[in-house]
């Protein structure tokens, strides 16, 4: 009897030790990372990018600049600047671009200077708090406005034939406070 | 011939009772990791797969949407942050943001972000001190999601960096 005992307990001696074999041969190891996504305070909507058609002299939208879900701000405003278009094969052969603004219901399109501001060096407003949306039209009950832009290019002529010229926009969103 | 009699007490057998549970308990505690490991697994595989049907879902085409920030709050005197910023699931582009300081340090920089998904925890070139830190940058490249990431029109913001 006293043998039995001792052969069972040895028994359970060596599946202890087992155990903390194999708890050997599968280490675990972990490192706790936190890392928030903080909420956005606004969120800005672009065009993707844009393609002109060749020959074409008259002004061809870009699409719509905006902000929505403002949060906390008083006052955006948005400036677009801009190079002239650049071959995609050689970066010295480009064709002068001309960028132009446009509020919505407001005023006719405004020349943009390649640094992004306007001829008086305005910038357009996406979004102004408590503005009043009779007097200035453009902008809604809410305070948004719409800024849709448009490129123009006043000659192709020095355009390289089976080139593919390329312009990307860097749109610049100023929060006013 | 002889004949082996084995007498047993009640006590000898509460000891080989206890024993056998010992036993018991021992093997229970060297399978019972392994069987429990195996379920982790199968069950984060099928949580990704729930979370890329809703990545799949209402992409923009021609527009892009990202997150724009009044302000960031950051740990000072630590390189690494406990802040990692996101590109929407609607986008159809990569994203790389970049963190500047408003002389044009260049602070943070990171990986292509693909919709969807976050960045990595921001970690500062260099750690910044206490205090606000106005006109700092952020900005957004994006590529197309092509071999040669083709590059869209992008944006910077303006923003105020809280060091505390």
């Amino acid at each position: 009897m006293k043998k039995m005992i001792a052969l069972m307990l040895s028994l359970v001696l060596v599946l202890g030790m087992s155990v903390a074999v194999y708890a050997e041969e599968e280490p675990t190891a972990s490192m706790t990372l936190t890392a928030e996504i903080p909420a956005p305070t606004y969120t800005i909507h672009i065009p993707a990018d844009y393609t002109l058609e060749y020959g074409n002299t008259e002004l061809q939208s870009l699409g719509i600049v905006y902000v929505t879900d403002v949060s906390g701000l008083n006052k955006i405003s948005v400036k677009a600047p801009y190079d002239d278009l650049i071959n995609t094969a050689d970066s010295t052969d480009t064709i002068p671009l001309e960028l132009y603004e446009h509020y919505e219901n407001y005023n006719t399109p405004k020349l943009v200077k390649k640094n992004g501001l306007d001829e008086s060096n305005a910038r357009p407003i996406a979004y102004e708090k408590g503005v009043d949306h009779n007097t200035f039209p453009n902008f809604d009950e809410n305070g948004y406005s719409n800024i849709e832009y448009f490129a123009k290019v006043g000659d192709w002529s020095g355009a390289t034939a089976g080139a593919t010229y390329q312009a990307t926009v860097t749109f610049s969103f100023r929060i006013i406070i | 011939m002889r004949q082996i009699k084995a007498n047993f007490t009640k006590k000898d057998i509460l000891i080989v009772g206890l024993a056998l549970i010992a036993v018991a308990a021992v093997i229970a505690a060297a399978i019972w990791p392994v069987t429990t490991r195996s379920k982790d697994k199968t069950d984060g595989a099928g949580q990704n797969a729930s979370n890329s049907s809703a990545q799949s879902a209402e992409k923009l085409t021609d527009s892009i949407e990202l997150p724009g920030y009044g302000e960031l709050s950051f740990k000072a005197g630590t390189e690494r942050q406990e802040v990692c910023l996101s590109n929407p699931e609607k986008n159809f582009c990569y994203i790389r943001a970049s963190l500047l300081l408003e002389d044009g340090t260049l602070l943070w920089t990171s990986e292509l972000i693909a919709p969807g998904e976050e960045s990595g925890p921001v970690v500062f070139s260099t750690p910044l001190s206490a205090g606000e830190y106005k006109d700092a940058v952020l900005k957004y490249e994006c590529f197309m999601m092509d071999e040669a990431l083709t590059p869209l029109n992008g944006v910077e913001t303006n923003l105020t960096l809280k060091v505390k």
